[in-house]
């Protein structure tokens, strides 16, 4: 996960209405067996009366919450909507409508939609490659007896790494010249591969670095959803004769369902963030390679003071957030209820 | 979302458009800023000002804030370093500010940038008269926009090449000193290279691509904004100049490394020929530390022209929206490019040229004038101002040459690449 | 066969163990090294000796000292702000039923998939406009609470049996006592694991302080190593090594003392339920 300014990188479901709607949501880890039996003793209790209490403690109980998230997700997020709709002269000056203007112009610019397409490329070449490894290393840590503590901790670290620290280092690891991994390749008899300066390679290089993290945050999440694999389902399945990988396809994997989902949308999250590993390993060269959505909103923003470009790109790369999320939702409940 | 629940949102949304419109219409100050009015009827006691800067000039800040509060009892300089570290992240800061209704009396601003504050906040004039009589007043071309002096350029560097003579003499390659145009570094590569199987020039497009650009256009001779706000860099020598970056790569000899690996690459006695800016010869040294034996000497060009360069470095542009404050932010600015604050700002750990002669003589008379530093602090060579393009479109415009830099240096065909970047430079600027 | 299975198996353990350890490695290795062992011809496993005086360069020009009690403050006020906000509202969306409890639940969830480019300028010029802008409140108000949080805890709280509940009602614990008394110790792993997550996304946060703190004791340590790199010095690569490590240290060994909570947290093992 990226470590962003707010957490909203970190989700794990999609939008719902009711508490019901939360099983197939649950999270990480919370067995599933459980989890419904949670809510059906939730569906029985909200049918009963809050006896003898005040119902102003549990609203006082939501305010400080309610505040922090008005003030800083909703207010902040319909200014952004509204902006998009105008321009806004940073150096002051009323506001003025343009309607769909600002789409127009990030939809027709060559640089955001580039951006828009290595934010794409970025997400495919990171999600499935570091769910599927989070997962294989999940399941071989689990797998391992002696050396359990070390492998798992081992195999964890990279989640806790400083990305800006991590950046630098990736950074020399794959120097043109003089770097780890070319010298590596010399030894080979592979010529020297300009990494980060060619634009074939900038943005997998920096991808490598994404999946290096979100693969050992991936690891975990699978690795706590494992624990909650009951007991029972190993030994039934050892009785049937299923194993390897039939079992986890037809056994395991449904089981985990709401860890895989938990694991999916964050990855999905800290792959349309990326941010930090660019900003310190290429600043988006070369040739806009490396350039991403947030690269290119924070470089509209910040540098050309375009806000209301700016916003409008954030606010379609929401609405593709908003359509993931109900297309993983249906998805999700036709295959479970 | 359930329809009823949409009415609700609709209103939100209304509400907070007119919330925003009411901030909007406040907020639409005039963006001038004031002409400074006679400092003799100003109390610098109800005339506090506030200055915006980066780290590079605290060493000036302090002795030209002791100065100025000195001379004016009771006035309160608000002037603390911002932690940045390059001249766009300055700007995007006091822009910030400004839309917070914070606007600083006097900013920092890269030359580059000059165009951009001039054509979108008007700055008020510097007060050339009162600047030191040893100020080097030809560097004033440089923070000068249509006859008018907006900035007071302070810390000045050049783009320059640093060339490892170690390795050059291991290759028989020459000497530094007789490096002109492109086809002696192109020579004098391809005998480095032959010899060590590696590339051995660097000139990284990345945070300067734009500057180089224009030094490698205007040395040669040639225009690099015509003066209608075109592009004027897309004749046959501007695309000859700007072929430099392609020519290096076909051949083999461009290291193709971003501004900091360059930097370390240098340093690290593995490249033989660096472009870079003269104000880092003082952390080259640094790093060097004697290790081999190397030279800044001019940006070659094609034929030698020998055109004026871009200036680079920063300066000091009056921002204040009142005529006291504005008085006392000019007199800072004077205080700012006194002898005493220049040795400060040019000093050892910058090494920028000096931009007030009695400074400049007393730094390359000091013990710490090696070659190297003395070929900063004495350049004399005219310079240009930075850039040129319109104000508001600088940082786009620079992206469009860090984009061409880029493509060049990984051995794109000249006349197509600069072709296109014409195109699109015209583009921006005809917004 | 299934030797040959368990060699493979092994295999990958070393491969991985490897990959995800040898970018620390090389940090610290960069980090020891005198400052022209960073880029060398050929392979060069450990550095030709080892020089520590690159981290005391790190500690002084990176200015690392400000920079990480800045950071702890940061990030221990953010943790103490969002525990305040998130665990009483989890308890109310997980065990209490009074009307729009499911409107405040959808709400929550939605906050969970606003991705951070829609609020960052909205929430930047506002910061600015309350003059928080270079400031400590400015940095730390903006996390104050977590929607992920709130939604962790709150999945933690619903294995809480309702018998519990129940109990704690019928001897006449009000909300107040039967967050304290009663959740908030069944929740504890939980409440510990969303901590640590919490301190190591803020500690390792780069995006927000970089727009907000612009006075150099204000620069977290992220920043402050970053700002080290793109500076004029940025090119002495063992020191911006040690910084790193320097940087890195801290939520690596957080990790090490809290890793088994942590992981039982997130799965909510301990949780009778």
């Amino acid at each position: 996960m990226t470590a962003l300014g707010t957490e909203n990188a970190n989700s794990s479901v999609t939008p719902g209405e009711s508490p019901a709607d939360m099983e197939i949501a649950a999270p990480a880890a919370v067995p599933v067996e459980s989890s419904t039996d949670a809510l059906r003793a939730d569906r029985a209790s909200g049918t009963r009366r809050e006896l003898g209490r005040s119902n102003l403690v549990p609203i006082l109980f939501l305010v400080p919450a309610g505040i922090g998230i008005l003030l800083f997700v909703l207010l902040p997020a319909v200014l952004s909507l509204v902006a998009s709709f105008f321009t806004v002269p940073l150096a002051g000056g009323p506001w003025t409508w343009v309607g769909l203007a600002n789409f127009e112009r990030v939809l027709t610019d060559p640089a955001v939609l580039k951006a828009i397409g290595n934010t794409l490329v970025y997400s495919a070449i990171t999600i499935v490659p570091s769910l599927a490894i989070g997962l294989a290393l999940a399941l071989l840590a689990n797998s391992v007896g002696r050396g359990r503590p070390f492998v798992r901790t081992a195999l964890f670290l990279p989640m806790t790494a400083n990305l800006v620290a991590m950046a630098v280092v990736f950074r020399w690891l794959f120097a043109f010249q003089g770097g780890f991994v070319n010298q590596l390749l010399g030894v080979a008899g592979i010529g020297a591969v300009n990494w980060l300066g060619d634009t074939n390679t900038s943005l997998l290089t920096v991808a490598l670095v994404g999946i290096w993290r979100s693969a050992s945050f991936s690891m975990m999440i699978f690795f706590a959803g494992l624990a909650t694999v009951p007991g029972t389902i190993h030994e039934a399945t050892k009785a049937e004769g299923i194993r390897g990988f039939t079992k986890l396809t037809r056994i395991t994997l449904p089981i985990m369902k709401p860890t895989v989902v938990f694991a999916t949308v964050l990855a999905i999250l800290s792959s349309v963030q990326v941010f930090d590993t660019v900003n310190v390993m290429t600043q988006g060269g070369p040739q806009g390679s490396t350039e991403t959505v947030l690269t290119m909103s924070w470089k509209l923003g910040f540098s050309y003071f375009d806000l209301g470009a700016a916003s409008a790109l954030s606010f379609l790369l929401l609405v593709v957030l908003v359509g993931i999320g109900l297309l993983q939702r249906r998805i999700l409940s036709g295959g479970h209820k | 979302m359930p329809l009823k629940r949409l009415p609700l949102a609709i209103g939100a949304l209304a509400a907070s458009a007119a919330l925003l419109s009411g901030c909007a219409a406040s907020a639409g100050a005039d963006p001038s800023a004031s002409v400074a009015t006679d400092i003799a009827s100003c109390d610098p006691a109800a005339a506090p000002i506030t200055v915006t800067f980066g780290p590079q000039a605290s060493e000036a800040m302090a002795i030209a804030v002791a100065n100025l509060e000195k001379k004016y009892p009771g006035l309160v300089v608000n002037a603390e370093p911002q932690s940045t570290t390059s001249y766009d992240d300055l700007t995007k800061t006091i822009v910030a500010d400004i839309a917070v209704g914070k606007r600083p009396d006097l900013i920092m601003s890269g030359l580059g940038q000059l165009k951009f504050w001039v054509d979108t906040y008007q700055p008020a004039p510097i007060d050339t008269a009162a600047l030191a009589s040893t100020y080097q007043s030809q560097f004033l071309s440089a923070g000068t926009v249509d006859g008018t002096v907006y900035l007071a350029p302070a810390q000045i560097s050049a783009p320059v090449l640093l060339v490892n003579q170690s390795i050059l003499d291991q290759a028989g390659a020459g000497d530094a000193s007789d490096i002109h145009t492109f086809d002696d570094l192109v020579a004098a590569a391809k005998t480095v290279t032959e010899k060590t199987g590696q590339p051995s020039v660097t000139i990284p497009a990345q945070g300067l691509a734009d500057w180089y650009s224009q030094a490698f256009v205007q040395g040669s001779g040639e225009t690099f904004v015509n003066a209608d706000g075109t592009a004027g860099f897309g004749t046959d020598k501007g695309i000859e100049a700007l072929s430099i970056w392609s020519t290096l790569k076909n051949d083999g000899l461009e290291m193709g490394l971003g501004d900091q690996d360059a930097l370390a690459q240098f340093i690290g006695g593995k490249a033989a020929f660096m472009v870079y800016t003269t104000s880092v010869i003082a952390s080259v040294q640094k790093g060097v530390n004697g290790a081999f034996d190397w030279m800044p000497v001019d940006l070659p060009s094609v034929g030698g022209e020998g055109g004026p360069l871009p200036a680079g470095g920063n300066g000091w542009i009056v921002l204040s929206d009142d005529g006291c404050r504005a008085a006392f932010a000019n007199a800072l600015v004077s205080e700012l490019l006194s002898p005493d604050a220049v040795s400060g700002a040019s000093g050892t750990s910058y090494s920028y040229i000096p931009v007030d002669s009695s400074a400049g003589e007393a730094l390359l008379a000091s013990s710490a004038a090696t070659p190297q530093l003395t070929y900063a602090w004495s350049y004399d060579k005219p310079l240009s101002p930075w850039g040129g393009f319109a104000g508001a479109h600088v940082a786009e415009v620079n992206d469009a040459f860090r984009q061409m830099g880029q493509a060049l240096q990984s051995g794109a065909d000249a006349k197509t690449t600069v072709d296109q970047a014409v195109t699109t430079i015209d583009q921006i600027v005809a917004k | 066969m299934i030797r040959a299975l368990r060699a493979v198996k092994w295999l990958l353990i070393a491969v991985a163990v490897v990959v995800a350890l040898f970018p620390f490695y090389w940090m610290l290795r960069t980090a020891l090294a005198p400052a022209d062992d960073v880029f060398f011809d050929g392979i060069s496993l450990v550095p030709t000796s080892i020089d520590f005086a690159n981290f005391a360069r790190a500690w002084d020009k990176a200015q690392l000292g400000d920079a990480i009690v800045t950071g702890v403050i940061m990030t221990g006020s953010i943790l103490v702000l969002q525990l305040i906000t998130c665990i009483p509202a989890a308890y109310v969306l997980a065990k209490v039923r009074i009307r729009g409890v499911g409107i405040a639940l959808a709400i929550v969830i939605g906050c969970l998939l606003v991705p951070v480019q829609v609020t960052l300028i909205p929430t930047f010029i506002g910061i600015n406009v309350a003059g928080l802008g270079d400031s400590l409140p400015g940095l730390i108000l903006p996390s104050m609470t977590s929607a992920f949080g709130i939604f962790l805890l709150r999945q933690q709280m619903m294995s809480i049996p309702d018998s519990l509940m129940e109990a704690a009602r019928t001897d006449g614990l009000g909300h107040v006592r039967t967050l304290t008394n009663v959740v908030i110790p069944m929740a504890g792993p939980g409440i510990a694991a969303f901590s640590v997550f919490s301190v190591f996304t803020h500690w390792n946060d780069y995006m927000w302080p970089l727009l907000i703190a612009r006075s150099p004791d204000l620069a977290t340590p992220p920043l402050a190593l970053a700002i080290f790199q793109q500076g004029d010095i940025g090119f002495d690569y063992s020191a911006l090594a040690a910084g790193a490590a320097i940087v890195t240290a801290p939520v690596v060994i957080l990790f090490l003392v809290a890793q088994r909570r942590f992981v039982q947290g997130m799965s909510g093992a301990e949780i009778p339920g």
